[in-house]
């Protein structure tokens, strides 16, 4: 790799380099196996390790998505992929591995699941798992990190109960989710940061099959726009406005995953384009900002992906007065939030309900403007995964209300247990 | 927690209601907090914010307790009580769930989480 290279890579992750006590040589230098058994969950996962910076896979899966792999080849040119074609169905497939720091199984037949417990029992490999899964009422997701001495009964319910491959439920929005959780156990094993020691679940009523289409716009197209964007396509929405005003920066590339090739350029262009082609969408782009005087009128939902709260209380209101379904979203480092506001219920704006108006008024607004026009400002950190995950579930939520669901708000956080609280109110 | 595990709480008649209310406020994600217990005539006409508050101004905390407090005062400076995702608005009632202690015993539970919202690119509110 040449010099300009290396320089290049350095600024692609800029943004995770500034998270104080982040260990980059840990991911560069590791050699992850990964044990998939369809196209989209394995191929998620790599694409966003590659963003992250991993640059050794070794990947055991009948097929990849190539679309994806693409992506993560050409974000991260010292990426490099082991791909052998295949089931992991025989401990002698075993010497694939070696050399790994870990396994990530995201398999959905026990007999691989079983396999790796037994690998990482009898060698100490940490293994990563993760899947979705679907029963008579329930669709959900599970995630569990085994480390040697973690035998507890639990494991059970992380073994899918077929043995062999077979078909499978699954579904490109949770998928996002578990690789993004996933990535994110992955990275505190290498980094010897704390790993979850419970089984991560989320579930939620079965969606019917009906598919109502509806116009929508995705106000930001930064890492979370990109990750919603994602999440509506493989959701089966088609027709999406995306708006942003911003370009694109060599710095956002360690998260937002499909402008490798668009740096320059505008981000709702960019990304309109980048799935028109990869799903034959009709998606637009708006370049501007979104102000009071937006015209939302053509839209059914809009999606709130910005990055300050000032927008996001302009978005508020102009929901809450236009009657429109809002879906917002927040990140950080390590933390995310989803807050819904369907006009119906009358409940509370994301800005009201988030304290919002308070925030932005003790920081005062003059003072925030004079710091965003600086140059001389200081970027906060931020990493592709908490990006995808809470886009995620902003996509799972916003389907889970078209097809009758109530919705919940979401508080994700990646150095806790649980990770994700997801309640709702009842009332006694 | 799923709506299943949710529903099996929510048999609540009027004789139940002569029951105590237990009060967690928990710092963010974490899992425990700073509990209080309000017998049945104490809580009922109050507001959860008030009740609330009454457990933030408590003093003659043990260390264990100020710890927490002071985890939960570090996630309110910039962020929110929340019950269940929502607003703290109306009566504790509204929030509770019926749970039984391993006597038998029941009481109400409601648990309130201090949370600080992500803003998301270039500005930071503030560490965790």
């Amino acid at each position: 790799m040449s010099a300009t290279n290396i320089i290049a890579e350095q600024v692609r992750l800029d943004r995770q380099l500034r998270i104080e006590g982040w260990n980059q040589n840990a991911l560069e230098n590791a050699r992850i196996g990964v044990v998939g058994d369809d196209d989209l969950l394995a191929s998620l996962f790599l694409m966003s390790a590659s963003a992250l910076g991993v640059n050794k896979t070794v990947v055991i899966a009948p097929v990849l998505n190539v679309s994806l792999i693409e992506i993560a080849e050409r974000l991260n040119p010292l990426f490099n992929l082991t791909h052998v074609e295949g089931y992991y169905t025989h401990p002698i497939l075993d010497e694939i591995f070696d050399g790994c720091d870990l396994v990530v199984d995201l398999s959905h037949f026990g007999l691989a699941n079983k396999l790796l417990m037994q690998k990482g029992f009898e060698d100490g490999c940490p293994i990563v798992r993760g899947f979705c899964y679907e029963d008579i009422n329930e669709q959900g997701f599970k995630i569990f990190t085994y480390l040697r001495g973690r035998e507890w009964r639990e494991i059970e319910r992380v073994i899918s109960p077929q043995n062999l491959p077979m078909d499978h439920f699954d579904d490109g929005v949770f998928d996002t989710i578990v690789a993004g959780i996933a990535l994110e156990e992955t990275k505190n094993i290498l980094m010897g940061g704390q790993v979850s020691d419970e089984i991560i679940t989320y579930s939620r009523r079965k969606l019917n099959f009906s598919q109502k289409q509806t116009n929508l716009l995705v106000v930001g197209a930064g890492a979370l726009g990109v990750f919603v964007g994602l999440g509506l396509a493989y959701a089966g929405y088609r027709s999406i406005t995306f708006m942003d005003l911003d370009t694109v920066d060599m710095t956002n590339l360690n998260r937002q995953v499909f402008f490798h090739d668009a740096v320059g350029e505008s981000k709702a262009g960019a990304l309109s384009r980048k799935l028109n082609k990869l799903f034959q969408m009709d998606c637009k782009a708006r370049v501007e900002d979104f102000t009071k005087n937006t015209d939302v009128a053509s839209y059914d939902a809009v999606f709130d992906c910005v990055d300050n709260f000032e927008t996001r209380i302009v978005l508020s209101e102009k929901c809450r007065d236009e009657d429109k379904l809002l879906v917002s979203g927040g990140t950080s480092v390590d933390a995310g939030q989803v807050v819904i506001y369907t006009p119906t219920d009358n409940g509370f704006t994301p800005a009201e309900l988030l304290g919002l108006y308070d925030i932005v008024e003790k920081r005062g607004i003059e003072a925030h403007r004079r710091e965003r026009a600086s140059c001389s400002y200081q970027p906060d950190p931020s990493v592709v995964m908490t990006n995808q995950i809470t886009a995620g579930f902003m996509v799972d939520g916003y389907r889970m209300l078209l097809h009758g669901q109530k919705p919940r708000s979401i508080f994700y956080n990646s150095r806790t247990n649980d990770k994700i609280l997801s309640e709702r109110r009842y009332k006694t | 927690m799923t709506e299943a595990e949710h529903k099996k709480d929510l048999h609540v008649d009027e004789a139940e209601k002569l029951i105590p209310l237990v009060l967690e406020i928990i710092p963010g994600h974490a899992a425990e907090g700073l509990i209080s217990v309000y017998e049945p005539g104490r809580y009922e006409g109050e507001s959860l914010r008030g009740l609330c508050e009454r457990i933030l101004n408590k003093t003659n905390l043990s260390i264990e307790e100020q710890l927490i407090l002071e985890d939960i005062s570090r996630q309110l400076e910039g962020g929110k009580l929340f019950c269940r995702g929502q607003e703290i608005s109306g009566t504790a009632l509204e929030f509770a769930v019926s749970e039984k202690t391993e006597a038998g015993e029941k009481y109400f539970y409601v648990p309130v989480r201090a949370i600080k919202p992500q803003e998301g690119g270039i500005f930071s509110s503030g560490p965790e």
